[in-house]
């Protein structure tokens, strides 16, 4: 009987379920929204402080005039070439940063007397700021691409070196164990619980290079350079031509956050766990 | 009915954390199980149970002694072992198949009848459906579940299981429990399991070994006399509790 009376009122509260309001679209897209109205008012700003007179405009330009600046110089084939030399310096650098890196920083992680030899080392030589080694560079490989790509190889690896190495030291002893247990031999360990516990370590490394191998190429072009967007940069803000400039800057910053968010793609699809 | 699982006067004996001190963990095991047995090893905490079943698993070396499995000395983790860990350590990165597969594809690859197999396992284990999620998509029990299939996928004719439902809730503990008898009645694997749960022991066993303190040594071993199949009635009866009783007394009770 006193089941009977329980059941009952459940029942009837089930009926009467209150409802959730809907869900308002700013909500959803909430740093959507949000971070598009801090980066548009950052806009506004620059843009009122020009036309007002705020910013001398000479020095600063305005977002209008790097806009139509940007229209006229996208489609030229001359700053196509810039931009066609600093893409290749970049993505030859970072490649060839990302190979090594993960190649040497690994084993450097995996093997007690590799990790106890390289490491001191590593680490002396990360905190030398890279452009401490411009001069060398230029003294040994002179000016030219190859000088360039050595200079973002050089500011790229460590962070990768670093990341690997500590992706192959800290992998979990529990999997570890699982191996052995398995009767796995120690190339089968790393194959399967060592090099895929490493990737998030060597995919957060990346992100980190990708902005230093930025910083590197333009860098290295401002010192070593007639042609890029880095030397583009030098030539028109010292001949105050800012709009050009920062069309230039603009599409530096296109280019780290669109790289940046490759990885964080590769991230989400391929290491979410 | 011959003897699986011969330890004779066994030690193990390793380094601190410290790096110093040596710790022996146990100090003259001797220990029989016979083929098709279900044995557990309760002991005081801290007293070694794990390092044992590590031992017999070929994991850790021992100082003293042999272990022999069907007459031979063990020299490492073979093929005929394997291990059910206390945390369910599956490679989060690979899908339950995958994991469960893992083990097997190692040693002996994976070919049709072994897929079939494999198939087999999982719907004893209960996760049919969820061949295809990732261990972070499965609840504490259904990863143990997945571990469990896993170290019968290599068709061991040993299971070692360490404390394997310690961090299960109580509910699925008590099922977990009754599926493992239950693959033990239909399987006739030999199965060490380690627990600090006296009562899991007792349901669960042929034979309950009590380590005494560390360093280790087999206090006692109670034959457990009660029928099979044991259900979860059986669990909290009386015959049970006896025997628990008696357990608790030898763990409890000074040298």
């Amino acid at each position: 009987m006193s089941t009977n009376f329980v059941e009952q009122s459940s029942l009837m509260k089930l009926r009467n379920l209150p409802e959730l309001p809907p869900v308002l679209w700013t909500e959803r897209y909430f740093r959507l929204v949000w971070g598009s109205v801090g980066i548009i008012g950052c806009l506004l700003c620059w843009q009122l402080g020009s036309s007002v007179g705020i910013f001398d405009s000479l020095f600063v330009s305005s977002p209008a005039e790097v806009a139509r600046t940007a229209l006229k110089l996208l489609p030229s084939p001359e700053f196509l070439a810039h931009v066609a030399t600093t893409a290749q310096c970049l993505f030859v650098g970072l490649f060839s940063a990302l190979l090594i890196g993960v190649v040497v920083g690994l084993p450097v992680g995996w093997f007690p007397r590799l990790n106890a030899m390289f490491e001191p080392v590593i680490a002396a030589i990360y905190g030398v700021p890279y452009i401490a080694f411009l001069p060398v560079i230029i003294m040994w490989t002179g000016i030219g691409m190859t000088s360039r790509v050595i200079i973002v190889f050089w500011s790229a690896v460590f962070p990768l070196i670093i990341n690997s190495v500590q992706g192959a030291r800290e992998v979990d002893e529990n999997f570890l164990r699982v191996a052995r247990s398995f009767s796995a031999t120690k190339l089968q360990i790393f194959a399967t619980v060592a090099l895929p516990s490493s990737v998030p370590y060597i995919l957060a490394g990346l992100r980190t290079s990708i902005g230093r191998a930025i910083v590197g190429v333009v860098v290295a072009e401002f010192f070593m350079s007639s042609k890029g967007l880095g030397y583009f940069i030098n030539l028109k803000a010292n001949a105050l031509e800012m709009a050009p400039a920062f069309v230039a800057i603009v599409l530096l910053a296109i280019c780290g956050i669109a790289l940046v968010g490759i990885v964080t793609y590769i991230e989400n699809r391929f290491c979410n766990w | 009915m011959s003897k699986k699982i011969v330890a004779r006067d066994v030690a193990i004996i390793y380094r601190g954390k410290s790096g110093q001190e040596a710790v022996v963990a146990c100090n003259g095991i001797d220990l029989e199980i016979e083929t098709g047995m279900f044995v557990s090893i309760v002991g005081p905490s801290g007293c070694g149970k794990t390092t044992l079943l590590y031992a017999l698993d070929g994991l850790l070396p021992i100082q003293r002694g042999e272990i022999c499995v069907d007459g031979k000395p063990i020299g490492g983790p073979g093929t005929d072992r394997a291990i059910v860990f206390q945390a369910a350590s599956l490679l989060p990165w690979r899908t339950v198949w995958d994991n469960i597969t893992y083990g097997l594809k190692l040693q002996s690859g994976l070919n049709e009848s072994g897929t079939t197999k494999v198939q087999n396992l999982i719907d004893l284990v209960g996760l049919r459906g969820f061949e295809h999620r990732h261990p972070s998509e499965l609840s504490g029990g259904m990863q143990q579940r997945a571990n469990l299939a896993r170290a019968l996928a290599v068709d061991p004719d040993i299971l070692l299981l360490d404390e394997p439902f310690a961090s299960v809730d109580a509910q699925t503990r008590e099922k977990l429990q009754v599926e493992l008898t239950e693959i033990w009645s239909r399987t006739g694997k030999t199965m060490v399991f380690v627990t600090h749960d006296i009562g899991e022991a007792v349901f669960l066993s042929d034979q309950v070994v009590v380590l005494s303190a560390r360093p280790a040594h087999v206090r006692a071993i109670v034959k457990i006399e009660i029928s099979r199949p044991r259900s979860l009635e059986t669990k909290h009866s009386s015959g049970i509790q006896d025997y628990v009783k008696q357990v608790w007394n030898l763990i409890e009770s000074p040298n």
